[in-house]
């Protein structure tokens, strides 16, 4: 008798806590992979915001597709809830791969966006955030051939961006969060756009608090990585001509960064430590047997790189004006973050020292 | 499991409950606490905060070296008279309601922000109450074993805030001594709040099987929450940066977001289940000391009653007056100096009269 009351008692406390939600079976729910954030000119000089999303819709033959539904409005929410009235049925998010964030807007700055993200609990924290030319809704609209959406295909394309060419994985909102208004941290993001052999990475987009400033391409993203992050893999190559060139696969590690006063202004010094291997060499002969071409090699990379690195710097400091490379941080690090100082400023008139060692540590299984 | 048998408890279980008792959901905030006065150095403020619960503890030490039996409840009814003496002790029991009542209307907010925001305040209030008056109506042993287990928990969510270390970075904590002496001291009072309620260690002593290892538990806990305070505060500031922590309100939820580990998706989940878990044996506790004091106040007979009076009260105060963060803030805002500074003298001068007027009390209790 006792253990049926007890059942009885839990049974109706459970639809006493459950009194009044509605509860739609999960097949008729639409599952959100990809948010866009675009914004465009109207005919009388106004600005409307438009805010497309990308969703999963499952058949009942267990097919699966992607659909992109977009709202349009004066600003983020009112764009939302037209969104919202364009939508047949319900609608769960906190499963979104991607953030897709126009030029455009990104040029206006994220931070009403990001805002609207940290506030939402539901808000995927490790999803991805990537700025595009031109439209995201063009984006989303956009199939590439063998996904169902166009967010699993970004998706899949920041998960594998730290191979080749010295990116990190720190593209994420989280990351987003932590740098956007900290001293002496800029926001870094990828940047994609469609060309004609379909959706790509071409650069990355350089933020100055919640406002980008500029889009580099992946050549001088390379170098900006490699300056910028730590443990990253990337190529590096010295070309004399098409059929004479070596490549150096190289893993940075041990990035150390010194920040000291001289003179009342501010030095930089950034040592980069490259390990690795050489993946192809038609450049140097007897590379494998002899040390003395070896150590040339290693000297006239670290030549190259050094070379390559204060050519960017000396760009950064006076095309940019940015601190991009977070120099800031360690000079908050090392000298107060109390003060009310512009680290962009600061660094764009300091001298930064960068010293690479490069150090061979495989050559593969010969030298052909 | 072994039978829960005999009213004392064992050293070990008592070092649980004085861990148990100081530690409530404050663990998620007390970065936000600190951060805007002591900056990156409040990791030492929190490390700083610990002096207060070792001062009470130590009192207690000497106390219940000389009266071994006597709460001190009973010592102060001795010292100052059955009247004033009572009147006392029911101020000390509104502290402890205060606490309950904030405690349980932070654990409602968190968990309508995060985790059932379709249930209203008043469904939480019920069901926490529930259960801690369950336990709490079980006697002091339950009680014990709960706080058992929440110091499984509480290892293991710092087992899992482990993970982020290869997240965030050093510089965020340093300069370690950037900040003068005197702010990381004026943080180091508003952790006051953390760090309060040893106290209650006055009321356990005698309760405990072995009176004479009182200096080992009180050492003990005390140490262990120190650490746990300070490794909290220090993590947060290590991942989030001190620009960052403010614009959060809880911000050690945010830290373990970042934390991948396989199998697991979503550890914000398994946090918020531990940080509940950890809400809900604080409110055992409270409940059960309440009653203690009641009881000592005028002898309870019906204990189901008092039981279900003290939760209705409870619920009636948090519905009207802790409804909302902001009217939490504004009422702690006043009430914790005074609360402390309250709990402090109170407990000060009984240790110091008994201790100093030894054969007058125990001559008046033979008496009786």
């Amino acid at each position: 008798m006792k253990r049926y009351l007890i059942i009885i008692t839990i049974l109706l406390t459970y639809m006493f806590y459950l009194y009044g939600n509605t509860r739609v079976p999960i097949e008729e729910v639409d599952i959100i992979v990809g948010f866009g954030y675009d914004v465009m000119d109207k005919s009388n000089g106004q600005i409307q915001y438009s805010v497309p999303f990308n969703s999963y819709i499952f058949k009942p033959n267990e097919e699966k597709l992607s659909v992109t539904k977009t709202g349009r409005g004066k600003n983020l929410t009112e764009a939302e809830q037209d969104r919202d009235s364009k939508v047949e049925r319900k609608y769960i998010s906190g499963l979104e791969m991607v953030y897709v964030i126009s030029e455009k807007y990104a040029k206006m700055g994220i931070k009403d966006l990001i805002d609207e993200r940290f506030r939402n609990t539901e808000a995927n924290d490790m999803a991805y955030v990537v700025v595009c030319k031109g439209n995201s809704e063009d984006i989303f609209s956009f199939q590439e051939l063998g996904y169902i959406s166009t967010s699993d295909y970004i998706y899949g394309l920041m998960k594998n961006i730290d191979g080749y060419n010295f990116f990190s994985q720190n593209y994420k909102l989280i990351d987003v969060f932590v740098r956007m208004d900290s001293k002496g941290r800029q926001v870094l993001l990828p940047y994609i756009e469609i060309s004609k052999n379909g959706l790509n990475l071409t650069g990355l987009a350089l933020f100055n608090k919640d406002k980008m400033v500029k889009k580099i391409d992946i050549k001088e993203a390379r170098i900006l990585n490699l300056l910028r992050e730590d443990n990253v893999k990337g190529v590096l190559s010295i070309r004399k001509d098409n059929k004479k060139y070596i490549d150096f696969y190289a893993k940075s590690k041990n990035r150390k960064v010194k920040c000291y006063k001289e003179n009342g202004k501010y030095k930089f010094d950034i040592n980069l430590t490259l390990t690795g291997e050489i993946i192809s060499n038609t450049l140097y002969e007897d590379i494998l047997s002899s040390k003395d071409v070896k150590e040339k090699f290693e000297k006239d990379m670290k030549q190259q790189v050094e070379n390559m690195c204060n050519e960017f710097i000396n760009k950064m400091q006076y095309q940019y004006k940015i601190d991009c490379l977070e120099l800031g941080r360690y000079g908050a690090a090392e000298f107060g973050r109390l003060k009310n100082v512009d680290w962009n400023e600061i660094v764009s008139n300091s001298e930064i020292k960068v010293n690479v060692k490069v150090m061979v540590e495989s050559e593969g299984r010969g030298d052909y | 499991m072994n039978k829960l048998s005999g009213n004392k408890i064992t050293p070990n279980e008592a070092v649980y409950i004085l861990i148990g008792i100081m530690l409530d959901l404050n663990i998620v905030s007390i970065a936000n606490a600190l951060v805007p006065i002591a900056k990156q150095t409040s990791w030492i403020s929190a490390l700083l905060g610990g002096v207060y619960p070792l001062y009470v503890g130590i009192l207690a030490v000497f106390v219940s070296r000389k009266y071994p039996k006597d709460n001190i409840l009973t010592l102060s009814k001795n010292i100052f008279g059955n009247i004033i003496g009572n009147i006392l002790n029911f101020l000390f029991l509104i502290s402890l309601m205060i606490y309950f009542c904030a405690g349980l209307s932070e654990v409602t907010i968190i968990s309508r922000t995060y985790v059932v925001p379709f249930l209203s305040s008043l469904k939480i209030y019920v069901s926490i109450l529930l259960l801690a008056a369950y336990t709490a109506s079980k006697g002091l042993k339950t009680v014990s074993r709960i706080c058992f287990f929440n110091f499984i928990g509480l290892i293991t969510l710092i087992i899992i805030s482990l993970g982020i270390l290869r997240n965030g970075s050093l510089l965020n904590v340093s300069p370690v001594f950037g900040v003068s002496l005197k702010k990381i001291i004026a943080a180091s009072r508003d952790s006051a709040y953390d760090y309060a309620l040893m106290e209650t260690v006055f009321l356990i002593y005698p309760l405990i099987e072995d009176s004479k290892k009182i200096k080992t538990i009180v050492l003990k806990s005390t140490a262990f929450i120190v650490i746990v305070y300070t490794w909290i505060t220090f993590i947060s500031i290590y991942y989030l940066g001190i620009d960052i922590i403010p614009k959060t309100i809880w911000a050690f939820v945010e830290v373990s977001r970042d934390i991948e580990i396989k199998n697991i998706t979503n550890l914000r989940y398994l946090v918020l289940f531990i940080l509940l878990f950890i809400s809900i044996k604080s409110m055992s506790i409270l409940y059960y000391l309440s009653l203690l004091i009641l009881d000592n106040i005028k002898k309870i007979k019906n204990k189901p009653i008092v039981i279900f009076l003290i939760g209705i009260l409870v619920i009636y105060v948090c519905k009207n007056y802790f409804k909302t963060l902001h009217d939490r803030n504004e009422i702690l805002e006043y009430a914790i100096p005074v609360i402390t500074i309250y709990n402090l003298s109170y407990v000060s001068v009984i240790s110091l009269v008994s201790l100093l007027k030894k054969d007058d009390i125990v001559g008046k209790k033979q008496k009786k």
